[in-house]
């Protein structure tokens, strides 16, 4: 994985807790969460306002310290490694998509893109070459010098998008990525997350309040009180699997042991 | 017209407010009552405010400031009271500011800091100005103007009569129009003395002493020496007159220096002048009877003045100037402080008031009237010494008015020189010859006061005088063209040839007492000693080499213990000594072989030498000594025998009857027997002496000397004559007009009639032409005088009254236009006119005419004429105190504006920082329904209360502040015993209060404004300003209101004086405008004008940018502009305003370039491979914030450079000062270490030879060389000097060998053609009177603050000067400068240098220096000893001993601690600077933690948050640091190149200071930030995140 090719991994969640303790009022954000995420999986996170849908994926992505339980990506403890490899892991493997896009606003849509090449090393010449090409594959090729400010929601969040998957890293976290959106630009980003899914296999975990778009996923896990009540795998009734896999998980609760085959189309990166 | 300000201010404010009433239309809802009530309401409380503080304060900007403060709270308290949703706004005003702890105190804390800022350098200042009151206030105490004169001619103090004086406060007190300003009057003499403590041999040699009258102290309203418990004068009076002693008072500066207490006895010594016009010393054992304390009016001299005071009696009887006083004072009513404006009404009448009380006397003039002669004579004495051509036109009309009466006019010509041919014939020393001898060379001839040589060869005459004090007795040749000399003072050898070194000397006995007479036998000399106690010695040495000579015991049976006279002659085989006791005279031989000592007991003889044999002159007798035999028996007939000289013997006959004949004979002794001679011997020979050798002759006469050689005979006559009781006079040549001329020959021009006695002085038997060179020509340069033919001699002149001694004098009658040529005069001007005959013969009629020549002589005396000056103490004092403190306070007030101008940027930076984050709030508000009006109210009314309080604190603050530095100034002053006040105006407090106040609010309001006119949602998003739609309104505002402000200044240019402060200002002010209005007109507007043209687009993205960067690089194009590229300003002077402007708009150029360009070139260079690989996004990722804010990030940068460039500058400056003085004290010693220093009106009398000196306890030996240094003033004109000019006085130095020999002064640049090295042309300045050196201000081309050329003079090599005597204009010489002296000495030796003797013989310099040299190795330590020691041992003198080094490292010491003091103060301005970057970025990122949440979450690591922030935080700070000191010493440069390259001073920098403050301020920001910056790492991505989402 430190040669930069998305890491094709399980992500597992152990026992997780999260807990906000304000010495007023505690709350129980996660409680003793377990999940298993396969590579090339795509997910989608639902339940409602205040569940923890956020918190998860924020404990999941190691953005949010746990106040119990583990994460194991490919069997490694993501919080076992301090916050220094913690940080990095997140700038190679992990890209973050928000609802309210989170670009930087003092820097160009293009300079936003290239934030997490110049993070992995890669030189900025080269690193300003492919996020040109990134944001020309999503459309925004004549913004690319334009300030967040200076551009619609739609197209802040490809930008978004696009910084999210420029590095292709193997996760993609998405936060209700079209919660800003009206509903065309939301199916256009969707699609653009899922054509970034099929073509590098990209580990998708989204959080969304929209059943339609839930549909599309391989698997929903619906959330409540902190607690996912449910894992539903995709059933026959979609056209096909994006990702092949030997055996298609069944249960929410489905405990999966086994390797998951990585997926043939990983792009040789460096 | 007196109220004119507050109608203006009541149209202002009622404007304002009225306008801002009408344009809000939530307001016209208001009540009719309300509506009125808030403007009107409004202005009356400005109005009271700006007339409240118009008393507290002199400055009008201030009062008006004040006013508009309360204006503004004032107006928002009335629209809380009156409108009801004004209070809610004020309820949510002050709930901000309540709830939001945080941001109203860094909100305070920036307004305090800037407040204190403004506050501080305002009461430093007036600390200044009290520290200088003070002293005046100090020295002046109740005296507020004094009376007194100066004669230029004399160097003396103008003497006043003191019965006169007194009446002039008589009639001060009577006069209606003085009488209610004058509440003390009083005359006194203020001089000075030497005083020693005997008890433990410290001595001060210069102490003034103040002496008033007792009885008007007394009854005026005076303080008492020592402050209200001290004592007054007539307490001084009363004790003397108790005790019967005079006493003495002195203060307590006096007593510290001298270790004396009360009732301890001190010597007091000090100079009185003689009847003669010679001066002496007087000494005075007395106690001191009261020390009193420096207060009153004990400090007449400031604070470290040590002074003596004494009853005006008593000054008067020890100063022998009984009835005179030298100086009037007087008393404005009020107190010390407060009795200016008494004074300001009372002046323009002291003038008036003297001239009434001056007589003729005063000024100078004297009516003589003579009954007996029926005549009346006017002259002049002072000034001018001669009579107007005004006057003698009046006297003229008077004249005519008498019946029958005639005018004389007469012109005195004091004559130098008469020479017949070359041969000057008027060179004696005196008329009063003693010895004659000659040789083939030349003749010698001896006075008591000297021996005149007079060249054979030359027909020149020149004098020799000994240098010490005392008579010449006796000489005797020594056979090879020299002579020895016995002088009271010791035996010294002269010799015309200067060539032979051991001439001219003293030979050195060990013994100071008299000496009467000198032998010789070929080399070996013996000498006659009286001792002070009437002992006596007899010395033998050698006569031409410096070995020390012996005391012989000679064993003279029968000698007197005690003589009074003596005579030694040596007749080739022994000695023949004489000696005289009071009541015994006796005669020893002592052979030179050892043969037994032979005695002659004799009375009323004398010992004489003829032709080497010993004779005894018993009168009617001459006998040879050893054998007895009479001379009558070797042929000299029967007579009195007058006097041998040479072979002769002067003889008056016995005729036949036995009576002595009344003619003179002349014999001669051939060795053998005595021959008579065929010479005519002149029957005015008068005995004294004789020379006679063939048939040469020459005898002493009254008249001089006569001759009779090889038959020719002639004269000599004296250049000075003595008359008795009278003194030395020089010989005049008188001419005289008059109605009636029958009693006088007449006298045609270019004739010249001698009296009877010069005639015969000088034997002229024949007309002949004399060439007559006049005193005051000669003076002039003109040694050539006019030849006058001489057709015969005058009967005796007229007895003329009141010219009685003239009569002795007088050589002769030239006519009027001769004698005007002479002695330089105008054609009309006359030295004494008389009027005499007709009805004068009447006493009647002589008396009334008397009085009524009396009251217009009195009429003409005036104060100019007398020579007067009225002296405004205080209000003189107060000003020229002012401007020489202004130097100071301006440099304090140039700095101190660059860190007020710091401390404002924080404070808006603060602000805007604040505005911003409230952005979306306010949109919020807006969407609620509050209107923009309300809006800007909120924040202005939160902004307002929380300034009112900050501004308030913080202005009293800057009191503290200020305290503290005043604290430092004093610990300076200190060391140098003085004083600095701390002291402090409402003016200041109110300038911090309100210019704190309103800077707030003005920020306030502009950005209330910006902010309330924001799009609704565009607020609320907190989105940015689209630069799409064009330029705003604001930005073409600002264009317009700099091209107004252009137009304007450059109007104003050109109606200010073009050699004033403010035309450089002005002019380059006027570019700076130019600059700022197209800067953004081509970089901003253009763009978005050209909104068709393709390329626009760009150019509107990047408007702001490309505004920054033409208005940057303009401004420093026009900063930097050759001057000749721009000539206007070429020609004008620069001054403190051009330095703060230029200074300001430089700093501000950098901060737009480093705000434009300069990150973009930076975040390019971030974005290379190499970084990108080692930093990854850091750095471009960071510099994106400043280049997003740019408006905050200047302020930031700019509040950095502001402050380090002016520490820069000042740094520079202090270390150019350090180079440049390094050398100051080479500079201002050369090769001499220690400097004495007296007075020009109380020389010092040093004779040349040193050894003479009374050196006391102190060694001379340890000396290597001494210089003596004269002082003389004169007026100085230069070839392009303008008639009107004023004229320019200065100083004249002459130097002598002595300083000469031990190198002088270093020269900084001398004519090379003349001298190799800087002492050779030393060496040739004193050979060649007509070339000079000058001190360096003559080359300095230095501008004062107020831009005036500091001195007004400026010469080359090789120009001409004149010098003229400031006492007789006339008098000049032209001079060439041939080099200038080293900066360093100017200070302590200004002047023009020249030989001793051109300024001494020309410009009557008088010894005032004395330079001595104890070599390199000497501690200093020891030389402050000897400095300490030459001051006791010279104290008679008043000689003021420094140690030069001493003294200029106490003036460097001061200089730097007030440099130092500055800098410390500019370290307060970064100290702000540092602070606010701390607040800025609590700020930021508490503000931009949502954003460092995204970047963590993206994967940057903490380390690379935390070193995005530094990176950040260096780009303003270092950046603001690099930009203030390429700007400080780009200036520092061009400071240099204007003030110090010039003076040849090698640039300086202080790099390693330099580098400290870049480091330190540096270090100093990381430490103020690092909390926030290492918070802003700890955030936890989701946290951050959550912020917002």
């Amino acid at each position: 994985m430190r040669n930069g090719a998305p890491m094709s991994a399980t992500l597992e969640c152990k026992q997780v807790w999260k807990v906000y303790d304000t010495g007023i009022i505690r709350v129980e954000a996660l409680r003793g969460i377990e999940v298993e995420i396969h590579a090339g999986e795509t997910v989608a996170v639902m339940g409602p306002s205040g569940c923890g849908k956020t918190t998860l994926l924020n404990c999941l992505s190691g953005l949010d310290d746990l106040s119990a339980g583990e994460v194991m990506i490919e069997g490694r403890s993501l919080f076992g490694k301090g916050d220094y490899e913690r940080t990095r892991m997140r700038g190679e493997n992990f890209g973050f998509i928000f609802q309210n896009f989170n670009l930087i606003p003092v820097l160009s849509a293009v300079e936003n893109v290239e934030l997490p090449l110049l993070l992995k090393g890669i030189r900025s010449g080269e690193a300003r070459e492919k996020s040109l090409n990134a944001l020309d594959a999503v459309g925004l090729r004549d913004w690319a010098d334009h300030r967040p400010m200076e551009l619609s929601g739609g197209q802040q969040q490809r930008v978004s998008i696009t910084r999210a998957f420029v590095h292709q890293p193997a996760f993609i976290f998405a936060d209700e990525p079209t919660g800003n959106l009206d509903s065309v630009t939301s199916l256009e980003v969707m699609d653009l997350l899922f054509k970034f899914n099929q073509d590098h296999g990209t580990t998708l975990l989204v959080v969304t309040h929209d059943a339609e778009i839930a549909r599309r996923f391989d698997r929903v896990l619906q959330m409540q009180d902190g607690m996912i009540i449910s894992d539903i795998s995709k059933t026959g009734e979609e056209e096909k699997s994006l990702v092949p896999t030997e055996e298609n998980p069944e249960l929410a609760e489905g405990e999966q042991s086994g390797v998951v085959p990585v997926s043939g189309d990983s792009g040789e990166e460096e | 017209m007196e109220h004119l300000h507050l109608l203006i201010a009541l149209a202002i404010h009622l404007g304002w407010s009225t306008t801002s009433q009408l344009l809000n239309r939530d307001l016209r809802k208001m009540s009719l009552f309300s509506q009125l009530l808030v403007p009107l309401g409004t202005t009356l409380v400005a109005l009271l405010t700006l007339s409240l503080t118009e008393n507290l304060t002199e400055s009008v900007v201030i009062a008006w400031a004040t006013s508009f403060v309360a204006a503004f709270l004032a107006r928002d308290a009335l629209l809380v009271w009156r409108s009801p949703r004004h209070l809610v706004l004020w309820r949510l005003a002050l709930n901000n500011i309540v709830r939001r702890k945080r941001n109203s105190a860094i909100m305070a804390i920036g307004l305090i800091v800037g407040a204190a800022v403004i506050s501080s350098s305002l009461v430093i200042g007036d600390s200044l100005d009290a520290t200088i009151k003070e002293s005046v206030y100090l020295s002046a105490d109740m005296k507020d103007i004094a009376i007194s004169g100066f004669d230029l001619s004399t160097g003396q103090v103008t003497e006043l009569n003191e019965s006169r004086m007194k009446q002039m406060g008589v009639d001060l007190a009577s006069d209606p129009d003085t009488s209610s300003l004058v509440d003390g009057y009083n005359v006194g003499r203020i001089s000075s003395l030497s005083l020693l403590n005997e008890a433990v041999g410290v001595g001060e040699p210069r102490v003034y002493w103040h002496a008033y009258d007792a009885g008007l102290d007394s009854s005026g309203q005076w303080s008492r020496l020592g402050g209200s418990s001290g004592i007054s004068f007539s307490d001084i009076a009363t004790e003397e007159a108790v005790s019967g002693e005079n006493i003495i008072v002195i203060n307590r500066a006096l007593a510290d220096d001298l270790l004396v207490s009360q009732g301890e006895e001190l010597r007091l010594s000090w100079l009185v002048s003689n009847p003669d016009g010679t001066t002496s010393t007087r000494t005075e054992r007395l106690d001191v009877w009261r020390i009193v304390e420096m207060a009153g009016s004990a400090a007449p001299a400031g604070i470290n003045g040590g002074c003596i005071f004494t009853t005006l009696a008593t000054a008067q009887e020890f100063q022998e100037k009984g009835g005179q006083v030298n100086i009037v004072i007087i008393s404005a009513r009020g107190g010390v402080e407060d009795s200016l404006e008494a004074e300001s009404s009372l002046f323009p009448f002291i003038e008036p008031i003297l001239d009434q009380i001056l007589v003729g006397d005063d000024a100078g003039y004297i009516v003589q009237s003579d009954s007996d002669s029926s005549s009346i004579s006017i002259a002049r004495s002072k000034g001018p010494a001669r009579l107007s051509v005004e006057e003698v036109e009046h006297l003229r009309n008077v004249s005519a008015t008498i019946e029958n009466s005639s005018i004389i006019e007469l012109i005195q010509a004091p004559v130098l020189m008469i020479k017949i041919g070359s041969q000057n014939v008027s060179g004696l020393q005196s008329n009063e010859i003693r010895d004659i001898y000659y040789d083939e060379d030349g003749m010698w001839y001896l006075s008591t006061s000297g021996i005149t040589y007079e060249s054979r060869a030359y027909g020149s005459m020149s004098s020799w005088t000994a240098t010490a004090d005392g008579l010449t007795s006796r000489m005797v040749s020594t056979g090879d063209g020299g002579m020895l000399i016995a002088h009271d003072g010791g035996v010294y050898r002269a010799h015309p040839d200067a060539d032979i070194p051991s001439y001219d000397h003293n030979i050195t006995l060990d013994s100071e007492d008299i000496i009467l007479d000198v032998a010789l036998n070929s080399d070996l000399a013996w000498a006659l000693e009286r001792g002070e106690d009437d002992g006596w010695t007899i010395w033998r040495g050698n006569a031409t080499s410096e070995e020390p000579w012996l005391a012989l015991d000679l064993n003279l049976a029968g000698a007197p213990a005690e003589i009074i006279d003596g005579t030694l002659i040596h007749d080739g085989n022994g000695l023949v000594v004489h000696l005289e006791a009071l009541l015994s005279h006796k005669i020893w031989y002592v052979p030179d072989d050892g043969s037994p000592v032979e005695e002659y007991p004799v009375q009323d003889v004398e010992a004489i030498l003829l032709l080497g044999q010993a004779w005894l002159n018993h009168g009617d007798e001459l006998t040879l000594l050893r054998s007895g035999i009479s001379a009558h028996s070797l042929g000299l007939p029967l007579g009195d025998t007058l006097t041998t000289g040479g072979q002769g013997v002067l003889l008056r006959p016995i005729s036949a009857d036995g009576s002595a004949a009344d003619h003179l004979e002349a014999w001669r002794w051939n060795g053998t027997l005595f021959t008579s001679t065929s010479i005519a011997v002149p029957q005015n020979c008068d005995g004294y002496a004789l020379h006679l050798v063939g048939d040469n002759f020459s005898c002493s006469a009254e008249s001089g000397v006569l001759f009779d050689f090889e038959g020719q005979p002639s004269g000599r006559l004296p250049l000075l004559m003595e008359i008795e009781g009278t003194g030395s006079l020089p010989l005049l040549l008188l001419a005289i007009q008059a109605d009636d001329l029958s009693f006088l020959p007449h006298i045609a021009p270019g004739e010249v009639m001698l009296s009877g006695w010069a005639a015969d002085g000088l034997r002229l038997d024949g007309p002949t032409n004399l060439t007559m060179v006049g005193l005051l020509q000669a003076v002039n340069g003109d040694f050539d005088g006019e030849t006058l033919y001489y057709s015969g001699t005058s009967a005796n002149l007229p007895s003329l009254s009141g010219l009685e001694e003239v009569q002795a004098v007088a050589l002769g009658l030239v006519n009027l236009s001769d004698a005007a040529e002479l002695a330089v005069m105008e054609i009309d001007e006359r030295s004494l006119v008389m009027l005499a005959g007709g009805n004068l013969s009447n006493p009647a009629v002589l008396d009334e005419l008397e009085a009524q020549l009396n009251l217009w002589v009195d009429e003409l005396s005036n104060t100019t004429t007398a020579q007067l000056h009225i002296n405004r103490i205080k209000h003189d004092g107060l000003q020229s105190a002012q401007e020489a403190s202004d130097g100071l306070a301006s440099t304090f007030i140039v700095f101190g504006s660059f860190t007020i101008i710091a401390g404002m940027l924080l404070v808006i930076n603060i602000f805007v920082m604040l505005a911003e984050e409230r952005k979306s709030e306010m949109g919020m508000a807006r969407a609620l329904g509050l209107q923009r009006p309300d809006l800007r109210s909120l924040f202005i009314m939160e902004g307002s209360l929380v300034a009112s309080f900050a501004s308030l604190i913080g202005a009293f603050l800057g009191l503290g502040v200020a305290w503290l530095v005043a604290l430092a100034f004093s610990s300076v002053f200190s060391s140098v015993d003085s004083t600095f006040t701390y002291a402090w105006t409402w003016s200041s407090v109110l300038a911090g209060f309100s210019f704190g106040f309103l800077v707030t609010w003005v920020t306030l309001w502009a950005t209330a404004l910006r902010n309330s006119r924001m799009n609704v949602v565009a607020a609320m998003r907190d989105l940015p300003r689209s630069s799409q739609t064009g330029p705003s309104w604001w930005v073409l505002l600002m264009i317009i209101g700099m091209f107004a402000l252009s137009g304007l200044s450059l109007l104003t240019y050109f109606t200010v004086d073009k050699e004033g402060e403010w035309a450089h200002p002005l002019w380059i002010l006027w570019g700076y405008f130019v600059v700022l209005s197209i800067g953004p007109a081509l970089g901003y507007v253009l763009p978005h004008m050209l909104r068709n043209h393709p390329k626009s687009v760009g150019w509107r993205r990047h408007s702001a940018r490309n505004a920054l960067t033409i208005t940057g690089l303009g401004i420093l194009i026009w900063t930097l502009l050759p001057g000749w590229f721009d000539p206007v300003r070429d020609g004008l002077e620069t001054s403190e305003y051009s330095f703060i402007i230029s200074g300001l708009f430089s700093v501000t150029a950098g901060v737009m370039l480093l705000t434009s360009i300069a990150p973009m070139a930076v975040r390019a260079l971030g974005r290379s491979a190499f970084l990108t690989k080692r930093f990854g996004p850091v750095i471009p990722t960071s510099l994106a914030y400043p280049l997003a804010t740019p408006f905050r990030t200047a302020l930031t940068l700019g509040m950095f450079s502001i402050t380090v460039f002016s520490v820069v500058v000042l740094a520079g400056y202090s270390a150019q000062f350090g180079t440049f003085s390094s050398g100051y004290v080479d500079q201002a010693q050369g090769e001499f270490e220690i400097v004495g220093m007296g007075k020009y009106t109380r020389p010092l009398e040093l004779s040349d030879n040193s050894s003479e000196w009374s050196w006391g306890e102190v060694d001379e030996s340890q000396f290597d060389a001494l210089g003596k240094m004269s002082l003389g003033y004169i007026r100085i004109e230069t070839a392009d000097m303008d008639e009107d000019e004023a004229p320019y006085f200065y100083y004249l130095r002459g130097v002598d060998q002595g300083f000469v020999d031990h190198g002088g002064l270093p020269l900084y640049l001398w004519d090379e053609r003349l001298a190799n090295s800087s002492a050779d042309m030393w060496q040739a300045v004193i050979e060649n009177p007509n070339i000079i050196l000058v001190d360096a201000s003559f080359g300095l081309d230095a501008v004062g603050i107020d831009g005036e050329p500091l001195y007004p003079i400026q010469l080359s090599i090789g120009d001409s000067i004149t010098l003229i005597d400031t006492s007789n204009p006339s008098n000049t010489r032209n001079v060439t400068v041939v080099g200038f002296l080293e900066q360093g000495s100017m200070w302590s030796t200004a002047g023009i240098f020249t030989g001793q003797d051109v300024a001494a013989d020309q410009f009557h310099a008088e010894l005032t220096r004395v330079y001595f040299s104890v070599g390199e190795d000497v501690t200093m330590e020891h030389r402050l000893e000897l400095a300490t020691a030459l001051e006791v041992a010279f104290l008679e003198q008043g000689l003021q001993v420094e140690v030069i080094e001493h003294q200029v490292q106490e003036f460097q010491r001061i200089v730097f601690s007030i440099l130092d003091i500055f800098q410390a103060y500019l370290g307060l301005g970064l100290a702000v600077g540092i602070a606010g970057l701390g607040v800025v970025t609590v700020r930021s990122v508490s503000e931009r933690s949502h954003q460092t949440g995204i970047l963590r979450a993206l994967g940057f690591q903490r380390g690379m948050v935390i070193g995005g922030y530094i990176l950040e935080l260096t780009w303003v700070s270092l950046m603001g640091i690099i930009n203030g000191v390429i700007v400080g010493i780009g200036f520092h440069w061009y400071l240099y190149t204007k003030f110090w390259r010039e003076r040849g001073e090698e640039f300086s920098m202080p790099w390693a200071s330099i580098s400290l403050i870049i480091a330190g301020a540096y270090i100093l920001v990381l430490l103020a930030t690092a909390i926030p910056v290492r918070r802003a790492a700890s955030i936890q991505p989701a946290e951050a995140l959550r912020d917002i989402s």
